[in-house]
Order: structure tokens, then sequence, then C-alpha cells
């Protein structure tokens, strides 16, 4: 599963690029708003986690511009932020995101929501008749 | 910062929840530790980052107290802070969290002590995580 993950504090994407990694998701870290934006249309990824708070445009204007793109729309977001203020959380909501976390990321809780995901991308296989 | 347990956080949970007082240590060893599970490669990958991030966020801070220019105090002191939780540098986190409220609310009076105190705060952090890399090499070269 392809990931494109927007943090511009190089240290904490690192350390998720790091986590996620091991757990064998494939990451492609952008740093800034715009890259994301950039990234995302080049390569459409299957989950994007966004940073709300970064440069070169907000989390929430990169939101809205998904909500307008017909080939992101449907691309699930998971929304970090250090700002645990429930406007924020409403209005990253509104904008038909995943799930918000506040940072620190509960990395478990991260999984959980991941994994969700992952099962809605990966076609159940049929049970033949009579197993 | 980054674990593998249920209760792992992507930061170290107590740099940002609790406020920091003068009596704690400039670095939260034991979280920052499990946070890497004893991954003394990557805390030394996260450290260079690190110190080569920090001088160019405090400059950034420096310079929007400076220009009276509160949204980059806020964004720079903002990625700082994050930055320094993820060490458990909780002292420099709180002195970054207190110019990203004044960056916010667009109160930049007064702003330079605070900077200063961020300053020396970030220079502490840097030293302690330095030295405790040094001491972790030294350690794992005697074995």
């Amino acid at each position: 599963m392809k990931i494109l993950l927007a943090e511009d504090d190089k240290v904490e994407n690192r350390l998720l690029e790091h986590y996620l990694v091991d757990r064998g998701f494939t990451v492609s870290s952008v740093f800034d708003a715009e890259s994301a934006w950039r990234a995302a249309e080049k390569d459409v990824p299957d989950v994007i986690l966004l940073d709300l708070h970064m440069p070169g445009g907000t989390g929430l204007g990169f939101l809205k511009r998904r909500g307008a793109s017909s080939r992101l729309r449907s691309v699930p977001v998971i929304v970090i932020t250090a700002m645990d203020d429930p406007l924020v959380r409403r209005m990253a909501e509104q904008h038909g995101v995943e799930t918000v976390f506040t940072k620190p990321v509960d990395l478990f809780l991260l999984d959980v929501s991941l994994e969700g995901i992952r099962s809605r991308l990966t076609p159940r296989t049929p049970v033949p008749p009579g197993a | 910062m980054v674990g593998h347990n249920s209760s792992a956080s992507a930061s170290p949970s107590a740099a940002k929840r609790l406020p920091a007082s003068a009596d704690d240590p400039v670095l939260d060893r034991t979280t920052m530790l499990a946070s890497v599970e004893n991954d003394l490669a990557l805390l030394q990958e996260l450290a260079e980052l690190f110190f080569a991030e920090s001088p160019a966020l405090l400059a950034q801070i420096r310079a929007g107290v400076d220009g009276h220019n509160a949204e980059s105090v806020e964004r720079s002191a903002h990625t700082l802070k994050g930055a320094l939780a993820n060490f458990g540098a909780r002292r420099a986190c709180e002195a970054a969290r207190e110019l990203e409220i004044c960056g916010r609310e667009g109160r930049l009076e007064g702003a330079g002590p605070r900077f200063s105190a961020l300053e020396a705060e970030v220079g502490r952090a840097c030293k302690a995580l330095s030295d405790f890399l040094g001491e972790a090499r030294h350690e794992d070269s005697a074995r």
C-alpha cells in the first residue's frame, strides 16, 4: 500500500517513515503542502498522511483542493495535527478525512486505521460454495 | 516517537501533554530510547536531522520576532516544538510553545526574552543529546 506522508518536521517525518516502512508500506515523504499536492497528482497514493500545519499552503487548503479533484477525492486522508483544537478537528472531518490524530500520534491507533483502509482496498477472496 | 507497542507514539506524549517545569531533565531519555526501541542508529540519524534543522528554525523565529511577522513566528515555533518533542525535550518544547502562542495571538511585544529562553533551552537540549549519543557510542565500543 502506497502512503504519501506530508509532514514538514523532518524528525517527525523520518520517524513516521521508519515506522511505516518497517510495517511494509511504501512511503513517499514530502515536507510542504504544495509538494504534497504535486506528489499526489503525479502518483495517486492509497492513503495520505497529512500534517495540517505546513509551509506552502495549509493542510486544510490541501483538503479543499482534494475535494474538488476527481482523481484524489476518494483517496483516504489521515490528518495529523499538533493543534488539539475541536474546531480544527471538525473542519478536517467536514472535509471527509478518515481520522484525525493529535500529535503525538498513537501508533497503535494509526496501525488500526491503516489496516482498516487496507482491508477496504484489498478485495476479499470469495468463499467457495460449501466451504 | 516511533515505537512498537500499543502506547507508542510518534512523539513522547509527556513532552507535549504536561507543562514543563525547571525540575524536568533537559531530555527524557527513557521516553526517547523507548520510542526508537533502543535503535541508536536511528536516534543518531534523527539527532543529525535536528542539529541541521534547528538553527534555521531558530533563525526564522528570530527574524519573525524582529520583523513583527507573527505568522512566521507561529509556524516556525510550531515546527521546532514538534521536533523537540521527539526527543522529550520538555523545557525547550514549552519555550517553543509559548512563542507559538505569541505568534498565533499576534502578541510579539516581549517575545525577545522568550526567544532568548528558547535559544538557551535548545542549546541545552542539543548538548544533552550529543552527550548522550557520545556516551552510548562509548559504551557500545567498550563492549
